[in-house]
């Protein structure tokens, strides 16, 4: 195996979580998340070879999830082999508690529409308002604007 | 009262915190990737442009290539103007797909994707409807110098030109249409 695919390997197997939590959040079943994991490989290998570090790798790979989770025809077959993900569990069916409390979580999360979604997404995952704003492409004030925003409709989802 | 609001909301959102957490620990635990699906990720060719822009210049490399060798009976304005004519539009469709840069779209920052498919969106179409005018004045000239050049019947010729055309629009206006709505797609997710 060559270095760059072997430095390529290494990213996603660290990076793994952040990308099946994203496919997870923007997708309506477990099928959708196998498609849109694979396709988010496929562009983050893609421009892998353009990627120079200039951006925090953590920076990339958000924005390389979310864009394919945007922008991914769920009407339109997948190309390739499908290949299903490594998962013991599935975050859609299993009856855990923990399972069920994260399920409440997406229950919430997908109910916003798809820049809402990402941008709470950023926020849960503790990045901060300028690296959300790199991402999203928006200024840092409108960031907050829009957090005060979503975390009202979040709030008033639990009352609902 | 108001304090006690505050403080239930901010209840919740360590609530939604704290169910993140427990995602991201059960997604730990987890294998998620493995040898096949790395195998078959890195078997993607990276390109430039996408299967679309290699579909339209592979028919204008095939014609310059295919008009001389069996179609040297026509007149040399025509298959010369063909020649260009197809040269152009391969240069023009790798431009207008290179420029966009598809290799390196999803990395760029979500309001970047929406304005680089608009300007996709925007070139595709200029391109579009700029070359239409000129295919159906090349679709009449070749008509007229297939009547003029061979022997069968002119109502024959014109029939099969005209079937050409037709079949030749409607696969044009499917890859025209498939690429405004992909772009559209996605222009509209992100600007919701």
């Amino acid at each position: 195996m060559k270095q760059t695919e072997q430095e390529f390997e290494q990213i996603v197997k660290r990076h793994k979580s952040t990308i099946y939590t994203v496919c997870y959040m923007f997708s309506k079943d477990e099928d959708e998340v196998n498609d849109l994991f694979q396709e988010v490989l496929i562009n983050l290998w893609k421009g892998f070879g353009d990627f120079r570090g200039d951006s925090a790798i953590n920076s990339w790979i958000w924005k390389v999830a979310l864009n394919t989770c945007i922008s991914f025809d769920r009407k339109k077959k997948r190309q390739g082999e499908k290949i299903p993900l490594e998962m013991a569990g599935n975050l859609f069916t299993d009856e855990d508690d923990d399972s069920q409390q994260i399920r409440m979580l997406y229950d919430r999360i997908n109910q916003l529409n798809l820049v809402d979604r990402a941008i709470v997404l950023l926020w849960l995952e503790n990045l901060s308002y300028d690296e959300i704003a790199a991402i999203v492409g928006i200024s840092v004030k409108n960031v907050s604007v829009k957090l005060v925003r979503i975390k009202q409709q979040l709030i008033k989802m639990s009352h609902a | 009262m108001e304090n006690e609001n505050t403080i239930t909301e901010q209840q919740e959102l360590e609530t939604l915190r704290s169910q993140m957490d427990l995602l991201r620990k059960k997604l730990e635990q987890e294998t998620i990737v493995n040898e096949k699906l790395m195998r078959e990720t890195m078997k993607s060719r990276v390109s430039t442009i996408n299967r679309q822009g290699w579909i339209s210049i592979g028919v204008a490399i095939f014609m310059i290539l295919w008009m001389p060798l069996y179609f040297y009976t026509l007149s040399t304005p025509f298959i010369i103007t063909t020649i260009v004519f197809m040269l152009v539009d391969a240069i023009l469709t790798y431009i207008v797909h290179k420029q966009v840069n598809e290799r390196q779209l999803m990395s760029e920052d979500m309001r970047t994707v929406a304005n680089k498919m608009k300007t996709l969106k925007k070139r595709y179409h200029i391109s579009t409807w700029t070359e239409l005018p000129l295919v159906i004045a090349w679709c009449v000239w070749f008509c007229i110098e297939i009547i003029h050049r061979t022997d069968a019947p002119w109502q024959l010729m014109a029939g099969a030109v005209a079937f050409g055309a037709i079949i030749g629009f409607f696969i044009a206006w499917k890859m025209y249409r498939k690429v405004i709505d992909n772009c559209d797609a996605i222009i509209q997710q992100i600007e919701e």
